[in-house]
């Protein structure tokens, strides 16, 4: 029974490779120069400010919680889509230089592979959970990471340093 | 009767792709995938032949045959490697390093089982053990396909239709062979019909896509006359990028 589902396993995942190798475009011959520039600073603030959520909290208004988590629900996703496509572009460029290389190193070549795919799943986490939780989600995961990293390496250096802004502007009430 | 419209089908279409083959110069093209089918289609008449004169040898003849295809098949996928990742030495130094780590797990699994007294293959009937070397195959197609797809190399519509010709081939083989292994005799008649008519389709997509030879695409390298990086370099500067968006997790690529 076993050799059975391994057989049938097998046998799916080489029908899916198939059928996703028949349906790929070639690529273009010429190399697209992906834009691997970061997003502006303030939407990454925005993800992971926190007083901005204190702010509304204090106003005590269920329709302005609710008209604020919506906008930063598609802020976050927005940033969440950018870091994807983002990584996707660095993935591809290095892709179509590296097929090239005479004295390519295979180990490294894998290490950054998995690394930009371990980003990727990431993202698509963080995605889910800001569809279905709260669009705070991120900032809470990087935290969690950084506290948890403190705790396991003390001496290792803080993980979220630009994340999270160091000194915010205060907000004055309306 | 339905068997043998079938049988006789698979020998027409083959006999029309090797001629075709023959007319337009794609035996020069792809050497390897023109013997293989060569002798699928002598393969298809001897075994007729013996089936109508001497039933009794046509069960050994068969499984002589099978094997012989299984492993002129194996110099398809080497094909496939050799011509779609010849402009791509470092694709295809990947591609390398998968296929010796899959046939590095079977000969370790070989090994294993002979260190624990059992046979050098655990297959008690000789469908068992197509079936096992076909697994070993579908490793190898998924190796080299799973790496063309990553690296994006372009591919004509001959080589797209080898691959995916042999590849669902394979596919089929392992699930009949493992459905016939697990069911036994059961399955004996519906595969009779099965196994045939799975290697029409193949042959219907190798007929269509093999008709005309396609225009090798053009390498990238080649068509903007673009330098070779150095590879650490590369990899230091993908690293760099990717840490540029690293969602507060750096860390996670310390070398």
């Amino acid at each position: 029974m076993m050799i059975l589902l391994f057989s049938v396993l097998i046998a799916i995942g080489l029908g899916w490779t198939l059928l996703r190798f028949l349906r790929a475009e070639d690529p273009p011959a010429v190399f697209p120069s992906a834009s691997v520039d970061a997003h502006p600073q303030f939407i990454a603030d925005a993800v992971f400010s926190v007083r901005d959520w204190s702010f509304i909290r204090r106003e005590g208004s269920p329709e302005l919680d609710s008209l604020f988590t919506h906008e930063r629900r598609a802020l976050a996703i927005y940033w969440l889509r950018d870091c994807l496509a983002r990584i996707r572009a660095v993935r591809a460029n290095h892709l179509r230089k590296s097929r090239h290389s005479e004295d390519l190193d295979a180990p490294a070549e894998i290490k950054l592979l998995l690394f930009s795919f371990y980003l990727a799943a990431l993202c698509r986490g963080l995605l889910i959970a800001v569809h279905f939780v709260h669009p705070a989600t991120p900032r809470s995961f990087v935290l969690y990471l950084q506290n948890s990293s403190a705790r396991i390496l003390p001496s290792t250096p803080p993980l979220v340093f630009s994340r999270v802004p160091v000194q915010e502007v205060s907000r004055q009430r309306l | 009767m339905l068997t043998q419209m079938i049988w006789w089908s698979g020998v027409v279409l083959a006999f029309l792709v090797l001629l075709r083959g023959m007319r337009v110069g794609m035996f020069y093209r792809f050497p390897y995938f023109y013997a293989y089918l060569s002798f699928v289609f002598l393969q298809s008449l001897a075994l007729l032949a013996i089936f109508h004169r001497y039933p009794t040898l046509y069960g050994n003849a068969y499984w002589y045959c099978e094997f012989a295809s299984l492993l002129l098949g194996s110099l398809v996928i080497f094909e496939i490697y050799r011509v779609a990742l010849r402009p791509y030495p470092g694709t295809a130094r990947i591609a390398r390093n998968l296929l010796f780590f899959v046939f590095a797990l079977t000969f370790a699994k070989v090994l294993v089982n002979q260190s624990l007294g059992s046979v050098y293959w655990p297959a008690t009937t000789t469908a068992e053990l197509e079936r096992n070397l076909r697994i070993v195959q579908a490793c190898a197609i998924l190796a080299v396909g799973v790496v063309m797809l990553i690296y994006a190399i372009p591919r004509n519509r001959n080589l797209k239709g080898i691959l995916a010709g042999y590849g669902l081939f394979v596919a089929c083989s392992v699930i009949q062979l493992s459905l016939l292994s697990y069911l036994g005799s059961s399955f004996n008649l519906l595969w009779s019909y099965i196994y045939p008519f799975s290697y029409l389709v193949v042959l219907c997509i190798w007929t269509a896509t093999l008709w005309s030879p396609a225009t090798e695409p053009v390498s990238p390298r080649a068509a903007l006359h673009l330098g070779v990086e150095d590879h650490s370099s590369l990899i230091a500067r993908s690293k760099q990028d990717l840490q540029g968006v690293d969602l507060g997790v750096p860390g996670a690529f310390r070398r």
